[in-house]
């Protein structure tokens, strides 16, 4: 064992020295050559596994961060990092794209990077196409799985299709082209997860659809007429759907329709336009359906959906005044997994809980026990008056709140 | 007084006082291991040579009676380089080669306080200077590709928030 030379020495060793060292010195030490740079990265690199880069990001902090380019698993850009109208004040407009052509670089390298979100979240003053250049820097990296892009304000996003490896592709965008967006099917053939804002695309799903062979999940809202949501039904491995928005009256007829020639849809979102009597003709034959969350303005709608025995969760919004407390029994009565019915609005009688829970004490029998977490409308809304019983094991119940309405999976 | 006879890499036989060789965890561990049979036996050190061993056990023998080690701070935080004291930075006064083979050393020996006080010396050599310094100081090649010869120059320009 003869040391001469400070490379002589174990990693561990050369790992011990840096915990003396200070953030400013810690760089110098990882850019003085290959080895000590490794070791560094040995030593920082699990800091940096998810990181975010947004305003509060310090210098040291990023230097760090790019030496450690390679252990990045997940990374979120908050373009905040780069408003020219805070840097102007500070070093002139020039600065931040010179920062972004830095990053852009060590983007290049993040060869083990699988999540990265990019968030223009408010008004800000940017340099040039920051989602292109950030696209372009990331468009060789075989480990990228998952990509989310938010902008409130118009960019182009063409550099999407040189990406090749997405399975979950989340565009929350102002607009989004259609063009673009079919190039990136094409290019991505794995995507399993895609997930768009609401009215970020315009009647192109009929060109995505022929591209998404192995899309799964598909989460979007749009404004559109029958035939442009029908393109949905055609993809092969789609067991997930879920829209949000507003909605013309009888849009889904065709979709659904579609949809039940092959139901192997297991969760449907439909968070926006009641259901006419004919599309629920028509869900209802989605016989493997599991979760469901959707809009009825009959009693009669409701009631179908109790043919959709392997049920697990169903949230429903009655958009009139009608007493369902009829056909919400017979959902619970037929529909013998349900674990979760969320109620959100819609009339209910005085002995509706009641009811539930003697339905739930009658199906005690056998080993599969049910109980059942039950939501009912916010009680001053509702007449005649509903009293809470105490929960019990069946049984456990609770007022709607509309944040889990929204935030349901 | 219990000895133990410790034979370092070039064969040299040092009689130590058992006490102060079990400053060392990895001779500690070795002596529990042989148990009644230590007595007088010879435990060799083949990773480390007679002019280092002499050297450590000066440093264990000084340190004998020292307080064991607090425990260890925050990981990933900055420690303290200029709590040195005075006798060891006297020890210390030696080539580069020397203090590198004194970390090597109390690595292998696992003599915390000795790692401790080397590294501090080492990590003294590489505060405050430049990368250029660095590499001058311990004349390490730059062996960086053009392409991440770049990619350094390129991190230094982060400007400073706020």
């Amino acid at each position: 064992m003869s040391a001469s030379h400070i490379l002589d020495l174990k990693d561990d060793c050369l790992r011990y020295v840096l915990d003396y060292l200070s953030t400013e010195d810690q760089i110098s030490y990882a850019q003085a050559c290959q080895r000590f740079r490794d070791v560094f990265i040995d030593w920082a690199g699990r800091h940096y596994r998810h990181f975010t880069i947004d305003e509060k990001s310090s210098r040291q902090e990023l230097i760090r961060f790019c030496i450690c380019r390679e252990a990045v698993d997940e990374l979120t850009i908050d373009l905040d990092h780069f408003d020219s109208s805070r840097a102007l004040r500070n070093y002139g407009c020039v600065a931040p794209l010179n920062c972004f052509s830095i990053l852009s670089l060590a983007l290049t390298g993040m060869t083990n990077l699988r999540k990265l979100i990019v968030k223009q979240l408010k008004f800000m003053l940017l340099f040039a196409q920051p989602f292109e250049k950030t696209l372009a820097a990331v468009k060789d990296l075989k480990q990228l799985k998952v990509l989310e892009l938010h902008a409130i304000d118009d960019f182009t996003f063409d550099n999407l299709g040189q990406l090749k490896h997405l399975e979950e592709l989340h565009l929350i965008v102002k607009t989004l082209s259609g063009p673009t967006l079919t190039y990136c099917c094409k290019s991505n053939p794995n995507l399993r997860y895609l997930h768009l804002g609401f009215s970020s695309v315009q009647r192109i799903l009929s060109d995505i659809a022929p591209h998404c062979a192995n899309l799964e999940t598909l989460q979007f809202g749009m404004i559109g007429e029958a035939p442009a949501y029908k393109a949905i039904a055609k993809l092969p491995k789609l067991r997930q759907l879920i829209y949000y928005g507003i909605r013309s009256t009888n849009s889904f007829l065709p979709l659904l329709t579609g949809l039940a020639a092959r139901p192997q849809l297991q969760r449907l979102d439909i968070d926006g336009g009641s259901l006419s009597t004919e599309e629920t003709q028509q869900l209802v034959r989605l016989s493997g359906l599991q979760q469901l969350k959707c809009f009825c303005s009959t009693a009669e709608c409701a009631e179908m959906l109790a043919q959709l025995t392997q049920l697990r969760a169903l949230s429903i919004w009655t958009s009139s005044r009608v007493d369902i407390s009829a056909a919400m029994l017979r959902v619970i009565g037929e529909c013998k997994q349900l674990q979760h019915l969320r109620i959100a609005s819609g009339n209910l009688n005085s002995d509706f809980i009641n009811d539930v829970s003697e339905i739930l004490c009658a199906n005690k029998t056998g080993p599969d026990k049910r109980s059942l977490k039950l939501e009912v409308p916010v009680l001053k809304y509702v007449t005649p008056k509903l009293q809470l019983i105490e929960g019990n094991q069946a049984l456990s119940c609770s007022e709607f709140e509309l944040a889990s309405w929204r935030n349901s999976n | 007084m219990p000895i133990i006879r410790l034979e370092s890499s070039d064969k040299e036989i040092f009689d130590t006082d058992i006490e102060i060789a079990k400053c060392s965890e990895t001779i500690k561990t070795a002596l529990e291991d042989l148990g009644d049979e230590s007595d007088n036996s010879v435990l060799p050190l083949p990773n480390v040579n007679s002019a280092i061993l002499r050297k450590v056990l000066h440093w264990a023998t000084y340190h004998a009676q020292d307080d064991p080690q607090q425990a260890q701070e925050d990981e990933n935080k900055e420690k303290r380089t200029d709590d040195i004291s005075s006798w060891d930075a006297d020890f210390l006064k030696v080539d580069q080669g020397t203090l590198f083979e004194l970390i090597l050393a109390a690595n292998y020996l696992n003599i915390q306080g000795l790692l401790d006080v080397t590294c501090k010396t080492c990590a003294n050599m590489i505060k405050g200077k430049s990368l250029q310094d660095i590499r001058e100081t311990f004349a390490i090649a730059n062996d960086f590709t053009p392409a991440e010869e770049e990619q350094v120059r390129k991190e230094n320009e982060w400007c400073e928030e706020k």
